[in-house]
């Protein structure tokens, strides 16, 4: 396995300045303002050199910096950031584990086929990274996670830094315990032992190290010697279907341009069905005509796969719209996707009637996928044959 | 006109936020005719509000707000002093019948001293209030009725307050409502917290302090807003112009109080006299009794002295006294405790012929009149100093006297801890929710003592400008500067016992001390002073342990038993030592001022050392007697006085004035006073000097002068030589009884060097010098200190063939019980390993790791990160689990370099036994020229050197002008720096912060004594890494094997 970490190091700060360059000479602390009771979410690199720390107080932070400049944090803001630096790091591969804000791991296994070498490869994922987001990465690529993160803590945005395998045991032998993750008190004793680099932790018998520490021990040891097991945990991608028609003519009536986005749903809700799921959102965009975007999104009362409950959403909101110009352009998109064992039903419905109306929509698919119903019911036809076979037989199951 | 009648002081511990001079001056502003105290369940600040109060012509209310069981409050004021005594044992009972700062008083107490005292219904937090806040308004009138039945309707009041709060005007309503159904009286207070609304913010800050959280974090328990101020009539009365009665009513309360703290009925006890004796009678036969095991040959001159003294304490009715003091004396000497008087006492053929002071007035010429006079207008003070050490001999001593005399008769004094620059910096700082790294670094930079000039210290050091020139600093330094001076809370006064006849409690409230078995009285010693009460001072002397337990090593290891009482006091090699200013650890001449006078003054005798103890000290300083003294001592200078008169005065100060008595004879001699007069004079001129009672005295003495004939310039100069010397110096009864005792340390230091060094390490902490100084030293004495041992170190040092071994003491965690399971186990046999140490004591890994580091195990031979391997591996078995021994992997662990081993041994117990920290820096500063403290003693003075040292002292005395003094130590010695005001300006935060640094200055050579005048300090580290910079380790050179 080869894994590529990228860090973005002060990410909620460097985010900041990216939106605002008048604050890349300044101290920036993000939480709020200095009056408020609250700690410090992040804080520029400058604002740092001061001792401030996330998870300080406000108050304090204004103390020890009176100078800084104090924002509130745009949560949503730097999550999206975040997405976007995850967007581009899954245009190199499939396999992306988010960590914390601003720090993510990529599978690399194979990329090299695909992006050259890997110092070409390194290289283009911290460029592709800065040129998309405008944020400054470290990278660092190794054989394992741990690796891979201690590569790109110490690596600078401008070089990224690779260490190839078999060479794990050897790049972390002189660095300090302190990268290993394992509890204080441990790291105190193993500093008054005279174990200060990872590479006198490698040196001693794993039996000894796990009967001094314990596991914490054996993990230091591992560690130690580049040897990580962990897997990548790949994020997700967002579960979403999406459509796109682009008319000839402008639609200029909702009656035309309902149609046309019932011509995408015939097409979407379909594959819904497939996946045995329903859809909770939706997001409408229209291209105008002359220029300009008109946009909404639509949450269900419930989820559903019902294209008739969808355009009746629809069409009652589009009626009520006036829109400048025809439109030329329709994209939707069907989100917040989900199993439809997730609908809730009204109360008063009795379990069972749930559970019907249920296997019904079960049958509906699957009769859709199979092209007949592969449900059947027993039914007894002669209990005292002497012929097994004739004591039951098979019919079509209709709940 | 409106008096105010519920007003907490600071002494409202952390709730009050003004001084009570402060308030005071306000209500003196204002047109207040008089003013109420009522601090919370206590008297603490009525001695000087009452003084404030009367010079101000405000009168003075004393009363306090009493906590009731239940917690609900009463406000309580002295009518008469019958009041006050009802006061004093209340707040008495309230507080002896909980534990400290619990004060809480019972409602059959409040109606057994309910005699002479107004009752307010007290404020919000009252009983009456709070039920009607509750909605509860018939529980609110039986309370009321309560009330009534104990106290009388004619002096019970309701309290009246509009802060402003929501619920003020509904309250005052009502509680005016049941106060007319019931026939009671209501009053108007403003409960308040501080002088000027300005006070408020203070006031928020207090609170947060008192309740150990932050100003954010305490919104809940901060008054809601800042309307507790002393208020005009004008402004009262508009805010209850509802109810005028209720004004008018402070005003007859205000009349109706009057309380004069004059204690005339103070008394102290009558000493318990066999039959048919009077205390004079049995003091003076005591006297002729004992007269004899002082003196041989009782001579005239012992006799006329004697009765002379005796005359005096009788017709000053001190008999009671002396006796009492003697009494004291004579337990600590049946029950084994050194205890000695000093003091002016020490003047006293009396104190000396009883056994409590040890030097002999005759034979050194000590001058009693400073001690007794027919004219005195105080009773003499008698100290009595104590050995003070684990055996606690101090608090036997303390329970005698509480046994004796009863706790209702007996108290120790208390002190007040006010806010001063430290504790203010941290208080204020956590308060205020400040970074608390950077206030720890503030208050150990600060150079001032007081809270008041904070802004000003810290402004001058470049760390903290940018702080304190920012706006949230601004604040912080304001408040800090408004906390100044401030009570914090009461402690204990060192050593102050207050004994009465009459009940303690009818005179001044007691309360609990922290620490258990101790009461101590609400007033400090300035008030107990103030009110001319007795107090004996009983005062810890670690030096008297020092040399109790030297003479009981040397005892122990060589079998000589010594008696110090008759050891010569003319021994030359002690003298010798003492000239050559070797005087580490020998009481009061071991500083490092003491060290570089003693070379020039050269003492050869016990009236040289007696001068020698009494001049480093403020008075002689600043009254210019230093330098000539030590001038005229070696020759240099002519002994000359400034009136023939002065001649026998001063003669045996070669001229100068040293002690305090020579300022008492030369006041007779040269103005005429007479004894009284002069020992007023000395009074007046000490802490409480004032100008206008300077000018008048100043006056007096040259009239005096002048009607004697003398010239009127000598006069002036006369009297300004004593006017500088003032109560800062000592008697030379007092500098006698001292020279007694630094006599014995010495002689001691030089014949029983191990015993003494080793008997300094348990003592300490005490001196001028940390442990590691005197372990430092002890080696560089060539006596040897070996580390603590398993298998032979106690609890405290040891003298181990004229080795000293460490004791446990000295290793952190390893506490009390760690010691004596150590030891009870040792008892079975000694420890074969760390494997049976463990098991044997079941001692925390904590302790036996600093066990390990400290060099406990060497013993066994095994390096110690190999000990620590095995002790992790010995703690990670549980209870349940079989002691079986695992095998031990060979681990190649990374022995401890001689820098690892030093630091250990220094944060587990403080010191290294066997070296120098500086033995280690040395290799890595040896190559740019600096030098050790040896090889400076052989160059020429002016010489420009570089030294580097670890600070084991720093000294800025209020006399040196503004330069400071720092002692150096590396491995071979100590090294004197003198930084003058712009150097130490310039490098205050190495000076104070660095605990190595390197010294860059011109050697000062004189008289033998050496020291380095410093032009550049930097610390060590920097140095360091400068030099690894500069000169970085050089490749190994190629070996030519041609």
């Amino acid at each position: 396995m080869k894994v590529i970490c990228a860090l973005t190091e002060h990410f909620a700060a460097a985010v900041e300045i990216r939106d605002n360059p008048g604050l890349s000479s300044q101290a920036v602390v993000i939480g709020g303002f200095p009056h408020e009771h609250k700690p410090v979410f992040d804080c520029s690199i400058a604002a740092a050199r001061f001792g401030i720390v996330p998870g300080l107080s406000l108050r304090e932070a204004y103390h020890l910096c009176p100078d800084a400049i104090f924002l509130p944090p745009g949560r949503a803001k730097y999550t999206e950031a975040f997405d976007d630096v995850l967007a581009v790091l899954h245009h190199f591969s499939p396999t992306v584990e988010p960590c914390d804000l601003g720090k993510a791991f990529l599978d690399a296994s194979g990329l090299e086929y695909l992006f050259g070498s890997k110092e070409t490869l390194v290289r283009r994922v911290a460029s592709e990274v800065y040129r998309q987001t405008s944020l400054l990465s470290k990278v660092g690529m190794a054989s394992n996670k741990f690796v891979a993160d201690v590569v790109a803590t110490i690596a600078s945005a401008e070089e990224p830094l690779i260490v190839r395998e078999g060479e794990e045991k050897q790049f972390l032998a002189p660095l300090p315990v302190e990268l290993l993750p394992i509890s204080e008190a441990t790291k105190k004793r193993l500093d008054l032992l005279g174990l200060r680099a990872l590479g006198q932790i490698a040196s001693l018998p794993p039996d000894a190290l796990t009967s001094q520490f314990g596991q914490e021990g054996l993990l230091a040891y591992q560690l130690a010697r580049g040897m990580d097991e962990s897997r990548l945990m790949p994020r997700p991608r967002p579960m979403i279907l999406e459509g796109e028609f682009a008319p000839d003519n402008p639609l200029v009536t909702a009656e035309t341009l309902l149609g046309a986005i019932g011509l995408l749903l015939d097409r979407l809700i379909p594959k819904l069905r497939a996946r045995s799921q329903v859809c909770g959102q939706l997001r409408l965009h229209l291209q105008l005509d002359g220029g300009g975007v008109w946009h909404d999104s639509f949450t269900m009362k419930s989820p559903t796969d019902s294209e008739r409950e969808i355009m009746k959403l629809l069409k009652h909101r589009l009626e009520t719209v006036q829109l400048p110009s025809g439109v030329t352009g329709i994209y939707l998109e069907l989100s917040q996707l989900g199993s439809e064992q997730g609908n809730q039903y009204p109360l008063p419905e009795s379990e069972r009637v749930r559970q019907e109306a249920q296997l019904k929509r079960a049958i509906k698919r699957l009769k859709i996928r199979l092209g007949r119903n592969p449900l059947k019911r027993v039914v007894s036809l002669d209990p005292r044959s002497r012929i097994p076979e004739r004591r039951a037989g098979l019919i079509e199951f209709e709940p | 006109m409106y008096v105010e009648l519920h007003c907490h002081t600071n002494f409202s511990f952390l709730d009050g936020a003004s001084h009570s001079g402060d308030m005071v001056a306000r209500a003196g502003e204002l047109g207040m005719p008089a003013l109420a105290i009522t601090d919370h369940d206590g008297l603490y600040g009525v001695v000087r509000f009452y003084r404030e109060a009367r010079e101000l012509g405000v009168k003075p209310i004393i009363g306090a707000e009493m906590t009731l069981d239940g917690g609900y409050h009463l406000t309580l004021l002295a009518q008469n002093n019958a009041g006050y005594s009802s006061l004093c044992r209340l707040i008495s009972r309230a507080q002896l019948s909980h534990s400290k700062g619990r004060a809480s008083v019972a409602l059959d107490t409040l109606a057994r001293h309910s005699q002479g005292l107004f009752c307010l219904s007290g404020c919000k937090r009252g009983e009456i209030p709070t039920a009607l806040l509750s909605g509860k308004r018939e529980q609110a009138t039986v309370v009321m009725e309560r009330y009534v039945d104990i106290f009388g309707r004619d002096n019970f009041f309701i309290e009246l307050q509009n802060n402003l709060c929501p619920e003020d005007r509904q309250l005052c309503r009502e509680l005016v409502d049941l106060a007319d159904n019931v026939g009671v009286r209501y009053v108007a207070t403003n409960n308040i917290h501080y002088a000027r609304r300005e006070g408020h913010r203070l006031q928020d800050v207090l609170v947060a302090i008192k309740n150990r959280t932050t100003l954010d974090n305490s919104h809940h328990l901060r008054r809601p807003n800042s309307e507790y101020y002393l208020k005009s009539a004008a402004e009262m009365s508009r805010l209850f112009a509802n109810y005028p009665d209720a004004i008018s009513n402070t005003l007859a309360i205000a009349e109706a109080c009057d309380v004069a703290l004059d204690l005339t009925g103070y008394r102290f006890p009558d000493f318990q006299t066999p039959a048919a004796e009077t205390a004079d009678s049995y003091l003076e036969q005591l006297c002729w009794e004992k007269v004899r095991e002082r003196y041989e040959t009782v001579t005239a001159e012992v006799e006329r002295r004697l009765r002379e003294e005796l005359d005096l304490i009788h017709s000053l009715g001190l008999a009671g006294y002396f006796l009492t003091v003697w009494d004291i004396i004579e337990y600590a000497r049946r029950n084994g405790i050194p205890a000695q008087g000093r003091g002016s006492a020490a003047s006293s053929i009396v104190t000396y012929i009883l056994g409590v002071t040890r030097v002999d007035p005759i034979k050194h010429n000590l001058f009693a009149g400073r001690f007794l006079n027919d004219e005195m207008s105080a009773i003499p003070d008698i100290d009595i100093d104590i050995a003070s050490d684990c055996e606690d001999h101090r608090e036997k001593l303390i329970q005698y006297i509480y046994r004796k005399y009863g706790p209702d008769h007996a108290a120790m004094v208390s002190n007040v801890v006010t806010y001063q620059a430290r504790n203010t910096i941290r208080d204020v700082g956590k308060a205020m929710g400040l970074p608390l790294h950077i206030v720890d670094r503030m208050a150990r930079s600060l150079e001032t003592h007081s809270a008041q000039s904070i802004g000003e210290d810290l402004s001058g050091l470049g760390e903290f400008k940018r702080h304190i020139g920012s706006k949230p600093w601004e604040q912080f330094v304001e408040l800090c500067t408004e906390i100044a001076d401030f009570p914090r809370h009461l402690g204990i006064h060192v050593g102050g016992m207050v004994i009465s006849t009459s009940p303690l409690t009818d005179i001044v409230p007691v309360e609990r001390a922290t620490k258990p078995g101790r009461v101590v009285t609400q007033w400090d010693k300035d008030d107990i002073n103030d009110l001319k009460l007795i107090k004996i001072d009983l005062l810890g002397l670690r030096m008297l342990s020092l040399i109790d337990e030297a003479v009981r090593l040397g005892k122990e290891t060589r079998g000589v038993d010594l008696d110090l009482d008759h050891i010569p006091l003319d021994d030359p090699e002690v003298y010798d030592m003492l000239c050559n200013g070797d005087t580490l650890g020998v009481f009061q001449v071991e500083s490092r001022a003491q060290q570089a006078t003693l070379p020039r003054s050269r003492p050869r005798c016990f009236e040289d050392l007696i001068a020698e103890v009494a001049i480093i000290r403020p008075g002689p300083i600043q009254g210019n007697a230093v330098h000539p003294y030590l001038r005229r001592r070696q020759g240099k200078e002519k002994v000359s006085y400034l009136h023939p008169k002065l001649r026998p005065i001063l003669k045996e100060t070669l001229g100068v004035i040293i002690y305090q008595e020579q300022v008492i004879q030369t006041a007779i001699a040269i103005a005429g006073f007479t004894a009284g007069e002069a020992d007023s004079l000395r009074r007046a001129m000490s802490r409480k000097r004032s100008k206008e009672a300077m000018a008048k005295l100043k006056q007096r003495f040259l009239d005096g002068a002048r009607r004697n004939g003398i010239d009127e310039n000598v006069a002036r100069l006369a009297f300004k030589k004593i006017a500088s010397f003032a109560e800062f110096g000592f008697c030379k009864a007092h500098a006698a009884a001292l020279a007694e005792t630094t006599y014995r340390s010495a002689w001691l230091k030089l014949h029983f060097p191990c015993e003494y060094y080793c008997a300094l390490l348990n003592c300490q902490p005490m001196g001028f010098y940390s442990p590691e100084v005197i372990v430092n030293h002890a080696r560089r004495q060539g006596i040897g200190v070996l580390p603590v041992d398993i298998n032979r170190s106690k609890a405290r040092c040891t003298v181990e063939g004229q080795k000293i071994r460490l004791g446990f003491r000295y290793v952190k965690a390893v506490g009390e019980k760690a010691w004596q399971k150590i030891e009870q186990e040792r008892g079975e046999g000694p420890y074969t390993s760390l494997r049976d140490f463990h098991r044997r004591t079941g001692l925390e890994r904590e302790a036996i790791e600093n066990l390990i580091l400290a060099g406990a195990f060497d013993y066994i031979g095994v390096p110690k990160r190999e000990l620590l391997w095995e002790l992790g591996l010995i703690t990670s078995q549980t209870h349940d689990m079989l002691s079986l021994e695992f095998p031990v992997h060979q681990i190649p662990l990374p022995s401890m370099t001689l820098m690892e081993e030093i630091a250990a041994e220094y944060r587990v117990q403080g010191l290294s036994a066997r070296h120098h920290p500086m033995e280690v820096f040395r290799h890595g500063i040896s190559r740019d020229g600096i030098l050790s403290s040896a090889e400076i003693a052989g160059l020429f003075p002016d010489t420009r050197v570089r030294v580097a040292g670890c600070v084991v002292s720093r000294q800025a005395p209020m006399t040196a002008r503004g330069c400071v003094f720092i002692t150096l130590e590396d491995e071979h010695g100590l090294v004197n720096i003198i930084l003058r005001p712009r150097i130490y300006e310039k490098y205050r935060q190495v000076a104070r912060m660095e605990p190595f640094i390197v010294v860059e200055g011109t050697l000062q050579k004189k008289d033998g004594i050496l020291n380095i005048v410093a032009e550049r300090l930097t610390p060590l580290r920097e140095e360091r890494e400068r030099q690894d910079t500069m000169y970085p380790t050089p490749a190994p050179k190629a070996r030519n094997f041609a």
